[in-house]
């Protein structure tokens, strides 16, 4: 009896050595893997907050199809259907170069606005060996407006302006990502209004995810030096929807227009009063290589 | 009498598995490629990994492989993106592993050259949810290599890994997967 005891204690004793030795294996392998390095990817859904840029960029070889709207105020009442008779439109086209640097092309209908960008990602957060905690993008764009102006003659260089900002963000979590935006906006020509020829502004935006295909967005841009007394603050809320190789962003704006330029420095409603646009944007990846 | 006869048996038992664990060298290959292939309606989807780790005790016949999710790589970078944040969700299960062991160890002869194949038998670990897994693995030992190839069938359902109808017919519900490491001796 003894015996046999002893012979089943034995056997389910090297069970318990040979399952604690496979943990053992394969723990030392994962600490062998933990400090291995790797990038946080998916910051943000799209290249896009809502009106601003995103530190994200696309893959090496991406096109991206980007179509955004604002309708009118809502504030109009049923009249106007709630701003949804009146729309500004921006149509835009950009590709990923390598996976650093980005570069896009758009008109929009506010303004008769061309606009050029070119988005570099100086920083990107990663984990593991040689971990960077946030990720940090260049974004320089060139605005030409084409607007006939009925009371003077304008040259080429009066229509340009530029925006510079370092966009720095941070995925906190899975679902939490933190954007802060300092931006500099300079006119060459500045209107009768208008008392400075450079803008800055310093912005804060993130996101919320709900789930796996939506998120929350805010926005919020602060002017510390305004062109003029008449410009406020650009504030936006949002939903983005992923849908495969769709991202759309629904929100509500007090700002018209579409690219920073203008919704930093050129916004004139007021969001508390009610002076809001409903908006979506929507984006399109197509890989070509 | 036989109570100490007893537990010097065990101490003996104790002092001998102790030292097998001491004495344990596994051969570990830190560069093994793991890949998986989904046949769908819409688009064949393929991903491979270059950084698996794969470990093979030779004196015990336990196997072990572990790789970040991350490391995969699809032809389509948006593709890849949505494997991580949505399907495969690699911030909170950074990881895929396996542990386990060869049956039949005692009977094969791993100093011997030639090709022979085995089962494994283990789990096998892919976004948190462990399930048990039976592979054939075929060993190829020449000099002193050691490559083992292995391929098998996962149901993406067992591992609660959710595709949203809209994509359902991009994506099959079982993918293969195939793994191979090259160890030396």
């Amino acid at each position: 009896m003894q015996g046999i005891k002893i012979v089943i204690g034995s056997l389910l004793y090297l069970l318990t050595i040979s399952a604690i030795a496979q943990d053992d294996l394969l723990a030392s392998l994962e600490e062998t893997q933990s400090n291995e390095h790797t990038w946080v990817e998916a910051t943000f859904k799209g290249t896009r907050l809502i009106n601003g840029h995103t530190i994200e960029t696309r893959k090496k070889g991406v096109m991206d199809f980007i179509i955004s709207h604002r309708f009118g105020t809502i504030d109009g009442g049923s009249y106007d259907l709630f701003g949804l008779d009146v729309a500004t439109m921006r149509i835009g086209l950009e590709y990923a170069l390598s996976d650093r640097l980005y570069f896009g092309l758009g008109r929009s209908t506010f303004e008769k606005t061309f606009d050029g960008f070119l988005k570099y990602r100086l920083i990107r957060q990663s984990k593991g060996k040689g971990s960077k905690p946030f990720s940090a993008t260049w974004l320089s764009s060139m605005a030409i407006k084409t607007l006939k102006d009925p009371e003077r003659e304008l040259g080429f260089t009066d229509k340009v302006a530029n925006t510079h900002q370092l966009l720095i963000a941070s995925k906190i979590s899975s679902g939490i990502s933190l954007q802060l935006m300092p931006t500099f906006v300079h006119r060459n020509l500045i209107g009768e209004e208008d008392i400075n020829n450079d803008a800055y502004a310093l912005g804060v935006g993130g996101r919320v995810k709900i789930s796996q295909r939506l998120a929350l967005c805010a926005e919020y841009y602060h002017q510390f030096q305004k062109l003029n007394e008449n410009s406020t603050n650009a504030i936006a809320v949002g939903v983005d929807i992923e849908t495969g190789g769709h991202v759309f962003q629904l929100q509500f704006t007090n700002a018209t227009a579409m690219i920073p330029k203008g919704f930093v420095t050129e916004t004139t409603n007021d969001f508390f009063e009610g002076e809001i646009h409903f908006g979506f944007n929507v984006s399109r990846t197509f890989q070509l290589k | 009498m036989k109570k100490i006869k007893t537990s010097i048996y065990i101490l003996l038992l104790i002092i001998i598995s102790v030292s097998k664990i001491l004495a344990q060298n596994p051969l570990i290959d830190h560069n093994g490629t793991a890949t998986f292939f989904s046949e769908a309606p819409m688009e064949d989807i393929e991903a491979i990994n270059r950084k698996v780790i794969g470990a093979i005790d030779l004196q015990k016949g336990i196997l072990a492989v572990t790789m970040q999710i991350k490391g995969f790589h699809f032809d389509k970078s948006l593709m890849e993106e949505h494997f991580n944040e949505n399907y495969l969700e690699s911030d909170k299960y950074p990881k895929a592993s396996f542990k386990g062991m060869i049956k039949n160890f005692s009977e094969l002869d791993f100093s011997k050259q030639g090709n022979f194949e085995a089962q494994a038998i283990g789990e096998l670990e892919i976004h948190g949810v462990t399930k048990p897994l039976k592979t054939m693995v075929q060993f190829a030992i020449s000099g002193d290599k050691i490559s083992a190839n292995t391929s098998f069938d996962i149901s993406i359902a067992d591992h609660d890994i959710k595709i949203p109808r809209l994509v359902i017919k991009n994506i099959a519900e079982v993918v293969e997967v195939k793994a191979s490491f090259n160890f030396s001796m």
